[in-house]
Order: structure tokens, then C-alpha cells, then sequence
């Protein structure tokens, strides 16, 4: 039974999927590291995928960093796996150890991008429903809002104040334990 | 030939992400937020987002510093201190109302503050005064409670008996507050009488103050057919109950223990704990934030005394507020 269910496990890793941009581009994954997006992973389990499957919504820049994103992370995924169930020794929790110190410079290098990209990738992250990279992302922005004013965030994030007076009169109101 | 930047609609970000950044920021950030635009606005209040939820339990202090000392700084701007009890998370909230003023006592999230720094002693006191049943019962500082109607506030007040505590010799100071069953409820904390007064720990030096060190506390419970007091060694209804400036109350919540009393701004201390299932009733512990140097008496006059705070929040609530107000 075991050796049976690594076989295909080890089949499951080979097997690849194709993704196809809006702009029709394709990117050929191991589905590994396709199923991070949980989207995906219903149409494989739907059985929807022959043929490629088509994400109008992410362009092929940034399919092409979040398919980076989820590389990385599925190594991440697998690794963790094989510790919690045959390693337990220090040197392979060492090895370990130095992997995630990796993954967090890997998260670090990739949230150096400008804001528009920021978005597509909150976007792409939020359609294609991958957890880890929406929440990465989503931390740059709640980081880069702490302290800040609304006046500073509709500043740093290009939003105009469709605010009515009334409404911020209103506001006002409510918000009186944390506003002057 | 540069091409016009596209505009990156960030005010047109689907709620799931919204949800994930909103609960990586503490309430002053998530109130900003919210405030950015339309669309961000409603789905804060969509999401209910804030992490003032109705009837968290807090302590309100002077504003805390980096490292956690209570400072007089900020004061000016009407910034003050938030601190939620048994989570231990602390921030700094902000209030143009505020603004060089202390308070003085409250019910629920209300406060009554005042501009005048007060630090006085007078000759005789009431230890603590609660309306009970249409009467404003109130004990003074002998143990002594009174009666006042509510309907004829001229009437000479009722005197009530006096519990037989037990414990004497001690200074001693009074709470009143009423059961979970609707019964009046007399407090007694007994401890060592303070030699002095240390000028300006507190803005306001409570009455209970007069204390060093509490020893014990005992709760007594009101018969008002036969005007007797019942010692009683449980607060009841797995609850809690909170004593000190706002008024008593009781509260059952998932990180604070069944059956203590807790009484915060007492003998120097933010908050003291005490349980009631040892036979002892000792207080098992304090809460305290430290106090800058230079912000106490009577160099700084600005270390507010810490208060419940229970905050009721209309705001991400999804409700709509009274436009009469």
C-alpha cells in the first residue's frame, strides 16, 4: 500500500499543467506547484484541465512572477512534509531551519516591487486563491499604512476622497474614541 | 514617447484582501483606513472591522511610551492609552475631547473628565456610591451606609446596617455593587493604613487609596426584608466582577478567570486581583504600567488614573448611527 501511494504521489509531482495568460502566453508547471492555488486545484480535481487552463485575469507578467511565488513555496511545502513525518534528527531540523531563513529573504526580494505590480499580484493572488502569497502581500500593504493618515494612504495609493461632507461628518462621529 | 501610467485602481480592492490587511492592523490604522475612501469605508463596515468590539474589557491610562512606561507625553493632543485586560495588547488612542484633560469616573465608555488637576483629601468621605433599586446607597469611609430615595432626594437618608466584618484592626475601604441576582453588594478590602501619601502616582488619589498594601478582601451580601449582611465567598454565575473608578460591573470573558474581583487604580496599583475561591482571599495579582520620572507630581501632573473601559462600538458595526446626536 505505501509504496503504492508514494508511486503516485511521485506520478502526481511529474504531471504538468499548462496556464494560460490573458495575453495567451503559456507557462508549463509540475502540478505541485500549480496547486497552491486552490483554484487550480479544484479544476485538476474537476478534471477541467486538459488543454490548459485559462486564467483571463492575470496577464503573463504577473503569472509569471506568481508561478516564481509558488515554485519556491511548493519546495517549501514538500520539504515540511518529509520533516514532520521521517526526519526528526537536528541536523535535518538545521537544514531545515536555513531553508525557511531562505524562504523569508525569497518573500522579502519578491515584495520589492512598484505598487502597480503590487496590485496585480493581490489581485492574481486573491483570484487564483493562493493563501501564502495573499498574505504576504496584503502585509506590505497593511505595513505601509501603519501611522499613516487617511490623507497619506489616499496619497501613497493614488485614491481620490469621494467622501461627501456629510459622511465624514459622520465618521467623525463614530470614530470619536480613536479621532480628534 | 512615455506612455501615461495606467492608473491602478486601489480603491476598487475586492474585500478578501481588504479583509486580510485590516486584520493586520490595530484600531487607530483600521479607522484611517477606513476613512480613505467610499468603497474601502463600506467594506470595513461590511467586515464589522475593528478590534474595539462591544464590551471588550479595557483599561484606560495616560499614553505608554516605548518602552510601556506611562508618560505624560501627548497629552496636549488628547492621546491616551488603551489597554485591553487578559490579551495584554496596549495602544495609544487619540481624542480632541480630550485634550489636557483627565477623568474622574464613567459608566460603560463613558467618561467624565475634567481640566482640573485635582489631588485633594477631604476631611470626611464617601468611600463609593451606586444607585440600588430606585436609592442612591453609598458607604463612607466608616462603613457606614446611607440610603437616599431617588423620588424625594430632600428625604433624610435611611441608615442601613453595618456588615460584621471580620477583620479588624486594619484600615479598611468599601466598594458597593449589586449582584447578578439584583442584591446590593458591600466589598471590603482590609490592609495596611498608608503612612503617607506619595504626592502624584495617580491624577486622581482615590479614596481607596488611603491602603498600602491590601490584604484581603471580603464580600458581603444585602437581606433587605431583615436588613442583614450574609458574608459570601462567590461572585457568582461564573462571572466576574470589577470594581473602581467606572461603575461596577460583571463579566464573563474567555481570557479572565471565573469568580475574582478586580479592582483597578488601587494603592498604587493599575489593577489588583482578587480571587474568591481561597480562604484567604488574598490578592493573587497586580497589574501595573510604570510611570515616568518626570511625569509624576509635582513635576507632571498628567498620569490619569486607570478606569474601565468598555467600549460600545457603532462604528464598522454596520449599524447606522442616530443622526439626532
Amino acid at each position: 500500500m505505501a509504496s503504492a501511494g508514494s508511486g503516485d504521489e511521485k506520478a502526481a509531482a511529474a504531471a504538468m499543467i499548462t496556464l494560460i495568460s490573458s495575453d495567451n502566453e503559456k507557462f508549463e508547471v509540475t502540478e505541485a506547484t500549480a496547486t497552491l492555488s486552490q483554484t487550480i486545484r479544484h479544476m485538476i480535481e474537476d478534471g477541467c484541465t486538459d488543454g490548459g487552463v485559462p486564467l483571463p485575469n492575470v496577464t503573463s507578467k504577473i503569472l509569471a512572477r506568481v508561478i516564481e511565488y509558488c515554485k519556491k513555496h511548493a519546495t517549501a511545502a514538500a520539504g515540511e512534509e518529509g520533516s514532520s513525518s521521517s526526519f526528526s534528527d537536528a541536523a535535518f531540523l538545521e537544514v531545515d531551519r536555513a531553508f525557511l531563513e531562505e524562504l523569508e529573504e525569497f518573500d522579502d526580494a519578491f515584495l520589492e516591487v512598484d505598487r502597480a505590480t503590487l496590485f496585480d499580484l493581490i489581485l492574481a493572488a486573491n483570484y487564483l486563491d493562493i493563501k501564502g502569497l495573499l498574505n504576504l502581500t496584503c502585509q506590505k500593504v497593511a505595513d505601509s499604512v501603519k501611522g499613516k493618515t487617511p490623507e497619506q494612504i489616499r496619497e501613497m495609493y493614488n485614491i481620490v476622497n469621494d467622501l461627501t461632507p456629510e459622511e465624514e461628518a459622520e465618521i467623525r462621529r463614530e470614530t470619536q474614541w480613536a479621532f480628534e | 514617447m512615455t506612455m501615461a501610467r495606467p492608473r491602478v485602481p486601489w480603491s476598487e480592492l475586492p474585500q478578501d484582501p481588504i479583509s486580510v490587511i485590516l486584520t493586520r492592523l490595530d484600531v487607530s490604522d483600521v479607522l484611517n483606513f477606513a476613512w480613505t475612501c467610499k468603497s474601502w469605508r463600506n467594506i470595513c463596515r461590511h467586515l464589522n472591522a475593528s478590534i474595539f468590539k462591544s464590551g471588550t474589557l479595557m483599561t484606560i491610562t495616560s499614553k505608554s511610551s516605548q518602552d510601556g512606561c506611562l508618560t505624560q507625553d501627548g497629552l496636549e493632543d488628547g492621546i491616551f492609552g488603551v489597554h485591553e485586560v487578559g490579551v495584554g495588547k496596549s495602544f495609544d488612542c487619540k481624542h480632541r475631547l480630550l485634550k489636557n484633560k483627565s477623568w474622574i469616573g464613567g459608566k460603560d465608555d463613558w467618561l467624565v473628565s475634567t481640566n482640573d488637576w485635582c489631588y485633594t483629601h477631604y476631611p470626611e468621605v464617601w468611600l463609593d456610591a451606586i444607585v440600588h433599586q430606585g436609592r442612591v446607597v453609598a458607604v463612607n469611609e466608616g462603613g457606614y451606609i446611607y440610603a437616599w430615595s431617588m423620588n424625594d432626594p430632600e428625604a433624610y437618608p435611611i441608615k442601613l446596617t453595618t456588615p460584621e466584618f471580620s477583620t479588624t484592626g486594619d484600615s479598611m475601604v468599601y466598594y458597593l455593587a449589586t449582584s447578578h441576582t439584583g442584591r446590593l453588594l458591600l466589598i471590603s478590602v482590609h490592609g495596611e493604613e498608608r503612612r503617607y501619601i506619595e504626592p502624584g502616582l495617580r491624577m486622581v488619589v482615590s479614596e481607596q487609596d488611603r491602603i498600602e498594601q491590601p490584604t484581603a478582601l471580603s464580600i458581603y451580601i444585602y437581606d433587605d426584608t431583615g436588613d442583614a449582611w450574609q458574608r459570601t465567598r462567590s461572585v457568582g454565575d461564573g462571572q466576574s466582577l470589577f470594581l473602581g473608578l467606572n461603575y461596577p460591573f460583571y463579566g464573563r470573558w474567555s481570557n479572565i478567570k471565573e469568580d475574582r474581583v478586580y479592582i483597578v487604580s488601587m494603592c498604587d496599583n493599575d489593577s489588583i486581583i482578587f480571587s474568591m475561591d481561597s480562604e484567604a482571599d488574598q490578592p493573587l495579582d497586580k497589574q501595573n504600567y510604570p510611570i515616568k520620572k518626570e511625569s509624576r507630581w509635582p513635576d507632571g501632573l498628567s498620569i490619569r488614573t486607570p478606569m474601565w473601559f468598555r467600549p460600545t462600538v457603532p462604528y464598522l458595526t454596520g449599524k447606522k448611527p442616530q443622526d439626532n446626536c
